[in-house]
């Protein structure tokens, strides 16, 4: 059963839900005809002076920032349609069950030029190829779809160009020395970086430091029209104090309009320039056209970033790393119309404004014009052209990029759960699409995915005929008597960079599945977990012939794991109930893994009271610098004594005969105050001696391993 | 109702037309109910944050742009408030005594056993995945439409509706093993 059948059970659970009468349209309309009597006369013209929660004052009115199109909701479901028709077609070798069968659990153990992609030979030749593809498609799914897809018009893409300040950009390096270096200069520490997966792989983020400035991205419901506000504020740190320099909405620094539809992503801070991605739409004929951009701001005035290029790309935005002095920006472009041969720009997605080369796109053999991915390479010292750019036709899905390759990976969840994974190698920006490589099962998330000298080495775990089967639902109304509750199963892949397979470990840990894994040189450690936690660990010096070595079984699971040093790993997770897996709380585990065969659990710590953080499903919430021995994050908690919730952030250190220490420990709210609910947006960084704790409305400092503020600034 | 009706009755209500308004509410009611109801599991709040919905939603309709995504729109003011509603329940505890869990019904005995058993499921959820399964069945939104909604990305809400599917089948399996 698929994923989509489980969500269809969970609606269906609500049919037979009675719908009070006191929220019908009737009684609504009784209720709005009361208010408007009740309030002050009620002015046709201008319903907002009637309003107490619109204020003259606020006359900001922008565009929705979310939402959809009907031609969002049709792709939608043919989607769905389209997974149906796909599994069905490759029933012979998808319906097999992952067991030890070997065959099934690789498709592409075949010669490399059949997973390689092809490349066009003119815009006209990739018109013909996916068109045919396209016709085909939807003449083998019209029984099944009764609204056509809506063919538009060529909606234009918004013209970057007026947006591009003329400025050239000048080399700063050498003027920008003046202000540096305010902060711990008593202090042996360093200060904290964007905690990534890749030590050599930046990623961005809402919060970034050079260790003077503060730099933070926050963002602000506006209650009148419920749209999201994106402010960046820079600070000035000096041992504690704290001086905002610049805090204004986003849309300021960039020179767009207020009407205009822009959702901030992440930010980079290189070379004392700020790269903003950030997505942009315009809906013209009700086609959603999202554009990603990148905004390059130079800071040589603090209290005024200055904008000095904006480059785009066609799609929604899916990732970016810098790597290699460069920029990697990855979008997908998905909103297709093949209407019209010569109205490129609709089916061929669109760098910095111009349709990309006819050498650059690239087709698998058997496309479906699902979506297109654009990937882009910035070079960071001189950022007012991509170097390269490639696009190539693919489902959308998520990213792993190495020091040396960017993966793009998507999982289909068909009669059985599958992954393609395509290789996107980068050298000093140049980008080169290979080829792509299907293995059976999902991946937890970009960790249990790395590459080493080459080899592209995964963790993955296979579903039991997918989840809804565990409990078999729909078996009470199905003649499906033949099927039976198997187990999930987990399962090691080592690819090498052709995308064909080395080798593999399958059948680990039947009935668990994969929480966390991290990959350090020769070894991979992975998590699994039913009851107990089996930490694994893998050696995987000859990737031909990878062995598990050790597991250790302890209570609980981690959902992090963190190389600490040459020889423990830190462990982020959750403590269970071994007999009742009932949960105990947020549990800190270090491992030692001197002697991979026998790895052990060196210490533990139980946050008392602690229920989430989202340190257990992002690794960026994690503040942690191993050679300061320092690590963070934000955790709340429930007390059933005093029935008190809160939030906190708590500082940890680590010492090999006393164990974990907690450094301090901050609370966050008020008693049972809950209007800073948003623990997500939680940022802990430290400069120096000092620790700022920044939420999205004020940056609080301390001496670290103390509780008593030095310093609050607002960037409401 | 097609998008030009909808978009029509939108320019109506944003001149204060409460028939228009409920026009366009009827259509999406029924599952605004039921998205607020699988929020909170409980009749009463899920009434109320219906009622609070509408209101800013009429009051708010001057401020909305783009008539055709009137749903979207209100949706999002529904999450908001539900989630405001959770906040108040996670500092009060309350939503351990929600009508969902509060059955005293015996499976067998009951026609519906499996939709409550579904319903029941819904509680081992945390705050986050509750929003995210059901702006996906009830909001009829994929996951980039429910990132856009949420200010999330993609990715995390696709690993995030599969980690809430894994525990809902999780502990159907418990509960019947």
């Amino acid at each position: 059963m698929k994923e989509q059948d489980f969500l269809n059970q969970i609606e269906q659970s609500a049919n037979d839900l009675p719908i009070p009468d006191s929220i019908s349209p009737q009684n609504m309309k009784n209720m709005l005809e009361d208010y408007k009597h009740t309030k002050e006369p009620f002015n046709e013209e201008d319903s907002n002076s009637s309003n107490p929660s619109t204020p003259n004052t606020s006359h900001k009115q922008r565009y929705m920032k979310w939402g959809l199109t009907a031609a969002c909701l049709a792709l939608c479901v043919v989607g769905g349609v389209y997974n149906t028709h796909l599994s069905k077609k490759g029933g012979a070798d998808t319906t097999s069950k992952p067991s030890a069968d070997s065959t099934a659990l690789f498709e592409s153990d075949a010669a490399a030029a059949e997973n390689a992609l092809a490349s066009p030979k003119s815009y006209s030749d990739y018109y013909k190829t996916i068109k045919k593809a396209y016709d085909a498609y939807y003449n083998s799914i019209s029984s099944v779809v009764t609204d056509d897809v809506p063919m538009t018009e060529s909606a234009a893409l918004a013209d970057s160009a007026s947006m591009i300040s003329t400025e050239s950009y000048a080399s700063d390096a050498t003027k920008e020395t003046a202000v540096q270096d305010l902060a711990g200069t008593q202090s042996t520490n360093g200060y904290s970086r964007t905690n990534t997966q890749e030590e050599n792989v930046d990623e961005g983020d809402i919060i970034k430091t050079d260790g003077t400035y503060i730099y933070r991205m926050s963002e602000h419901l506006d209650t009148t029209d419920y749209n999201t506000i994106y402010k960046l504020s820079i600070t000035q740190t000096d041992n504690g104090n704290m001086d905002v320099l610049y805090n204004m909405e986003l849309n300021d620094i960039l020179s767009v309009a207020n009407d205009d539809e822009i959702t901030f992503q992440e930010f980079y801070l290189q070379n004392n320039t700020l790269f903003i991605v950030y997505t942009r739409s315009n809906y013209q004929k009700d086609v959603n056209r999202t554009q990603t951009y990148i905004a390059v701001c130079t800071l040589k005035d603090k209290s005024k970033p200055k904008l000095i290029r904006n480059l785009s790309q066609s799609g929604y935005y899916v990732s970016s790393r810098i790597s290699d002095g460069y920029l990697y920006t990855i979008s997908n472009f998905y909103d297709t119309s093949l209407e019209k041969e010569a109205d490129y720009e609709n089916y061929i997605p669109s760098i910095d404004g111009k349709i990309i080369e006819c050498s650059d796109l690239y087709y698998p053999k058997d496309v479906i014009l699902e979506s297109t991915y654009v990937i882009t390479s910035l070079p960071l010292e001189d950022p007012t052209r991509f170097t390269d750019s490639k696009a190539f036709a693919s489902s959308g899905g998520d990213t792993y990029v190495s020091d040396s390759a960017i993966y793009l990976y998507c999982t289909q969840y068909n009669d059985v759960t599958q992954t393609k994974i395509s290789r996107i190698s980068y050298k000093k920006g140049a980008l080169n699409v290979g080829n792509t490589a299907t293995v059976a099962g999902y991946f937890y998330d970009s960790f249990a995915l790395s590459e080493k000298d080459g080899y592209l080495r995964m963790v993955a775990t296979i579903p039991a005929n997918n989840i809804a089967l565990l409990r078999d639902i729909t078996l009470k109304d199905t003649a499906s008597s033949n099927t039976t509750v198997t187990e999930d199963v987990n399962a090691l892949y080592i690819l090498d960079s052709h995308m064909n397979l080395v080798s593999k470990l399958t059948g680990i840990a039947p009935g668990e599945q994969i929480y966390s894994a991290r990959f350090i040189g020769d070894m991979g450690y992975f998590v699994t977990y039913e009851n107990t936690d089996p930490l694994f660990s893998v050696d995987l010096s000859d990737p031909k012939d990878p062995k598990i070595v050790g597991k250790l079984k302890i209570p609980g699971f981690s959902n992090y794991l963190h190389p600490y040093d040459s020889t423990t790993l830190l462990g982020i997770g959750e403590e269970t109930d071994p007999d009742t897996q009932e949960f105990l709380g947020i549990k800190l585990s270090m491992f030692d893994i001197s002697d991979p065969e026998h790895v052990t659990e060196k210490d533990k710590y139980i946050i008392e009271n602690s229920e989430y953080s989202p340190a257990l499903y992002d690794h960026k919430a994690i503040m942690i610098n191993t050679t300061d021995n320092i690590f963070g994050f934000v955790y709340t908690t429930y007390n059933d004594k005093n029935y008190e919730y809160s939030y906190y952030f708590a500082t940890y250190t680590y010492d090999d005969r006393t164990g974990f220490k907690e450094t301090a420990r901050y609370k966050l709210n008020d008693a049972n105050e809950y209007d800073n609910y948003d623990s997500d947006s939680v940022r802990g960084i430290y400069i120096g001696d000092y620790l700022y704790l920044s939420t999205n409305t004020q940056i609080t400092s301390y001496t670290l391993g103390t509780t008593d503020p030095v310093a609050t600034v607002y960037t409401r | 109702m097609n998008q030009e009706e909808i978009k029509a009755h939108v320019l109506l209500a944003k001149n204060g037309n409460t028939d228009s308004f409920c026009k366009l509410y009827e259509l999406y009611y029924k599952d605004m109910y039921r998205f607020a109801y699988y929020m909170l599991g409980n009749q009463q709040d899920a009434e109320d944050v219906l009622s609070e919905t509408v209101l800013d939603a009429f009051t708010g309709i001057a401020n909305l742009k783009h008539p055709d995504k009137f749903k979207a729109w209100i949706f999002r003011i529904l999450t908001t408030k539900c989630k405001r509603q959770m906040a108040v329940y996670a500092a009060n505890r309350e939503h351990l005594h929600t009508d969902i869990t509060d059955n005293d019904l015996i499976r067998e005995d009951h026609p519906y056993a499996d939709t409550l058993d579904i319903r029941n499921a819904y509680t081992v959820l945390n705050d986050t995945e509750k929003t995210i399964i059901s702006l996906i069945v009830f909001g009829g939104y994929n996951s980039r439409e429910t990132a856009r909604i949420l200010n999330s990305t993609d990715g995390t809400i696709r690993s995030t509706k599969s980690r809430a599917l894994t525990k809902m089948a999780q502990y159907l399996k418990e509960d019947f093993a």
